[in-house]
């Protein structure tokens, strides 16, 4: 009652708002980092290119296969879900190859094709449900379960286990 | 003494094996943890130089908002990494840098508000900090991954003191390596030495004349060799027992081995056998030394032999061979003296067909006769 008669409306209405967006900023952060999405490289079965731009919601639009297994960098098991990789370079119908995996930091590493339908790794966007923040590992991390194949760690596939997956380029 | 190096040097060995190998291990393992520590930093190093670059950039214009917002999410992804990874506890504990290694981290951590409100007014100041935490988490590595870190120093202190120790360990098993070698030659030695001499009467033996004889075949000597049988002596043995007849073959033996001297040998063969070696001094009257002997021989063997209520008189079968190199083989001396030993046994055996030994109490007055008793 006092306040609206020492204060003028107009001052009254600026303070509201200002104090609706110091809120809002308060609540949702300034700038936030989207996620880099994934470029996914390769021939057709005629030789002509392929190049596909991919979000993580493009990848969690395919249907979903979960992996639970222990690994190196994560305490205890996880469960972590998104699209099976042989799903996925079929379905863009890339003629086989090997498959080069080049993360955001230039880290690089090559998978047989025949690995990959041996072993079925999984190109995850979710651990244990959420979505994987880059210091996460995300937002792509190939999933082998290595509990289910434990011989894969001696064999040297720790190493292509890549996370914050940039490319993915298929050379026949 | 010789057992106490027997059980000393093979648990010497043992402990400077075992000491060696665990060294040897110890410091390979830090050296592994080094370059693993090492492998770490040089990571966490690349991405934390990546993420200033990127300020730098953002700074001058040519890199947005995004980009440093994406290089810092790879840095603490890097973080998170070597926190969680199981070989960096081991590295802690070596390198004892849990407590840093984790400051750090949050100090990185902790740039995440300035970031989400970065601006191009304020990231210079942002970068600034930024880069001299960098450099004292650098420094603190250098530091730490290196030589100069206590921890490591103390570690590879006692390394250098157990090497001394397995140096002196090892020179020391050397040491009783050769003393043993040195032991078991005597020993050797003294065995050889027994084995050449008679238990009973403690002259040579019939091993001992053998290499004597080969000896002096190979050396190209003149000797005489004189096979000695004592007559009557199973007669003694059987009716006075093998007390008595032990008795005599040691005073035969002393009063042989009296005998000798420079180039005069004697041996027990056996039994009751004796065998004298005379080697000859250069141009000698060979036959006259040889008979000479035979006589002495034959008389001192003829001397009463003086047992505890008894006195035996004996007498001995003497054969004689004499060698010259090239004349005859040894086995064929052996077979000369023996040959001679036994016709003379025969005649004594002609002539005396009862056996000659006293067996009575001497008579008082017949000592009379005697001067020397044995």
């Amino acid at each position: 009652m006092i306040f609206r008669k020492l204060v003028s409306p107009l001052y009254h209405h600026v303070l509201i708002t200002g104090l609706l967006f110091a809120g809002l900023a308060a609540v949702f952060p300034v700038f936030a980092l989207t996620p880099p999405p994934l470029t996914l490289k390769g021939q057709s079965a005629e030789n002509a290119p392929i190049e596909v731009r991919l979000t993580r919601d493009d990848i969690a639009s395919f249907p979903q296969q979960s992996v639970t297994t222990s690994m190196p960098w994560v305490n205890g098991k996880a469960t972590f879900s998104g699209v099976n990789l042989q799903t996925l370079l079929t379905h863009y119908q890339l003629k086989p190859g090997t498959i080069h995996l080049t993360a955001l930091n230039q880290f690089t590493a090559e998978l047989n094709w025949q690995d990959m339908e041996t072993y079925q790794p999984v190109l995850a966007v979710r651990h244990n449900d959420e979505w994987m923040r880059v210091r996460d590992y995300g937002p792509f991390w190939l999933v082998f379960a290595l509990d289910t194949y434990p011989n894969l760690i001696d064999k040297g596939f720790l190493e292509k286990m890549v996370w914050q997956i940039n490319e993915i380029n298929v050379v026949p | 003494m010789k057992k106490l190096l027997f059980f000393a040097a093979p648990l010497l060995i043992v402990f400077t094996f075992v000491s060696v190998s665990s060294l040897e291990s110890n410091a390979e393992s830090v050296s592994k943890d080094q370059n693993l520590a090492s492998w770490f930093m040089m990571q966490l190093g690349d991405e934390y130089n990546e993420f200033i670059y990127q300020l730098q950039r953002y700074e001058a214009g040519r890199a947005d908002h995004n980009d440093v917002l994406l290089q810092y999410e790879i840095l603490l992804s890097r973080f998170n990494s070597i926190q969680v990874n199981s070989q960096v506890n081991r590295l802690h504990s070596t390198f004892g840098s849990l407590q840093s290694f984790n400051h750090h981290y949050q100090i990185v951590k902790g740039y995440e508000v300035s970031l989400q409100q970065l601006t191009p007014q304020n990231v210079a100041e942002l970068t600034l900090t930024i880069k001299d935490n960098y450099d004292q988490l650098m420094n603190y590595a250098l530091k730490t991954f290196l030589f100069t870190n206590n921890v490591l120093r103390s570690k590879l202190d006692k390394f250098i003191s157990l090497r001394w120790l397995i140096h002196a360990s090892l020179f020391s098993t050397l040491l009783i390596g050769v003393m043993m070698i040195y032991l078991l030659m005597k020993e050797s030695k003294t065995h050889h030495q027994l084995a050449m001499y008679d238990s009973l009467t403690g002259i040579h033996n019939r091993l001992w004349l053998n290499r004597k004889l080969k000896d002096l075949e190979k050396g190209g000597k003149d000797f005489a060799f004189f096979l000695i049988d004592l007559n009557g002596f199973k007669e003694v043995n059987d009716t006075l027992g093998h007390g008595a007849g032990d008795q005599l073959l040691k005073t035969v033996a002393r009063r042989l081995d009296n005998l000798t001297h420079d180039g005069m040998y004697v041996a027990r063969m056996g039994g009751d056998e004796f065998a004298v070696i005379q080697v000859f001094p250069q141009s000698v009257n060979q036959a006259y030394v040889s008979n000479f002997l035979m006589n002495t021989l034959d008389h001192v063997l003829k001397i009463p032999i003086q047992l505890r209520h008894r006195e035996l008189s004996l007498s001995a079968s003497i054969g004689l061979s004499v060698y010259t190199p090239g004349s005859k083989s040894l086995s064929e001396l052996l077979q000369e003296a023996d040959f001679a030993m036994y016709e003379m046994k025969q005649q004594f055996k002609a002539e005396h067909p009862y056996p000659i030994t006293n067996l009575e109490h001497p008579a008082p007055d017949a000592s009379q006769g005697f001067t020397k008793r044995q």
